[in-house]
């Protein structure tokens, strides 16, 4: 255990200080293998020029994945369905890549909603393509936990992510 | 009849290491094996140790770092003044000291709440012994502190008398602020 803080500890002091993509304001990197990804903004990548966000993987074989997420406080969609939505195009992912979402409480180890697209198996090169995520967020909730991961090697963008309280005839997409 | 084996082990690995490692520190960064890292005895202002690093490669992607870790204990909600002296000959790209609050997240991965490398600020090419600081606010809710000295590319560097003290909020914090956002912000990656 102690190794593993240690391990994790040391990539992220490598990557903060030496990436070639800037990392976005508020978003953080993570994953099991987050030293073997560049993470960041890929300046005028995006679907109309503007910004977009990268993943990109380092090495030719990764075992594991890297994510740039962001937490936040329930505010507003306490006890409410909330669907995510963003854009994301792909290239070479030689195994998959997705948005995740997930609802936490306080002092428990185990998410009350998540949803990471798994199923839906995006891999491969894909052009810019809307993709949705419909978690319910309960009472209990304390803080909501996303962005998106690349599972082995390949690169991803995304870009325009929102979220938007919808009515309980919107099906949920998670567990 | 144990004791003298693990002096004997342990006479062994100092034999093969050109620098002794300082008691509760450890080598780490991306490149590790391109410096050398250790105590340099006596070689301090005033005679006594202080570390260093050195790179042995001619040319090099990547960075060094001598490093520590500690539990947050006695600075849990407090701003956190880190200071140390450094001294440094050819570096060629940059050095620095570096601080790191992180909370564990779940098992396999890990936050970091707040971090400052002074890479706005390095320490670059030659230099004299100069004092620097950095300056972050430790969440009650942190479960590590990770902290140390690194260098990026080529030269030596020494470092010496790192000191922790709490202070108040009057001093401004030098580092990125990571922590847990109020909604959900930047989701169009503009900033």
């Amino acid at each position: 255990m102690k190794r593993t803080i240690i391990y994790s500890a040391l990539l992220l002091a490598t990557i903060s200080t030496l990436l070639s993509f800037d990392i976005p304001k508020g978003w953080f990197i993570a994953g099991s293998q987050p030293g073997k990804y560049d993470m960041g903004i890929d300046k005028g990548a995006g679907v109309n020029g503007k910004n977009a966000a990268t993943i990109k993987s380092i090495d030719g074989k990764t075992g594991g994945f890297g994510t740039l997420m962001q937490t936040c406080a329930t505010g507003k969609y306490l006890g409410k369905r909330v669907r995510m939505t963003g854009m994301m195009k792909t290239a070479n992912v030689k195994k998959w890549a997705g948005f995740w979402f997930r609802v936490d409480k306080k002092g428990s180890k185990k998410s009350l909603s998540f949803d990471n697209m798994h199923r839906k198996h995006i891999h491969g090169s894909t052009d810019w393509q809307q993709y949705e995520i419909v978690l319910d967020v309960p009472e209990n909730a304390s803080n909501l936990a996303y962005g998106a991961l690349l599972v082995g090697t390949g690169q991803i963008w995304f870009d325009n992510i929102n979220f938007e309280i919808v009515g309980d005839s919107v099906k949920t997409t998670g567990h | 009849m144990k004791k003298s084996i693990s002096i004997a082990l342990i006479s062994v690995a100092f034999l093969l290491l050109s620098l002794d490692l300082p008691t509760g520190w450890h080598i780490a960064g991306n490149q590790p094996k391109k410096y050398e890292m250790g105590l340099d005895k006596g070689a301090g202002p005033n005679g006594k140790n202080v570390a260093t690093i050195r790179s042995i490669k001619k040319k090099i992607y990547g960075f060094g770092t001598l490093m520590q870790q500690s539990l947050p204990d006695k600075y849990l909600g407090k701003r956190v003044r880190m200071t140390g002296y450094m001294k440094s000959v050819h570096v060629d790209q940059w050095a620095g000291f570096w601080f790191r609050v992180d909370k564990a997240d779940t098992k396999e991965t890990h936050q970091s709440l707040s971090f400052d490398n002074m890479q706005d600020r390095s320490v670059r090419g030659t230099t004299d012994w100069k004092k620097y600081e950095i300056v972050l606010d430790v969440p009650a809710d942190a479960s590590s502190l990770a902290y140390g000295a690194l260098l990026a590319g080529t030269g030596q560097i020494w470092f010496d008398n790192i000191d922790f003290e709490i202070v108040d909020n009057s001093v401004p914090t030098t580092g990125k602020w990571l922590g847990s956002l109020k909604e959900p912000t930047n989701l169009n990656f503009e900033q």
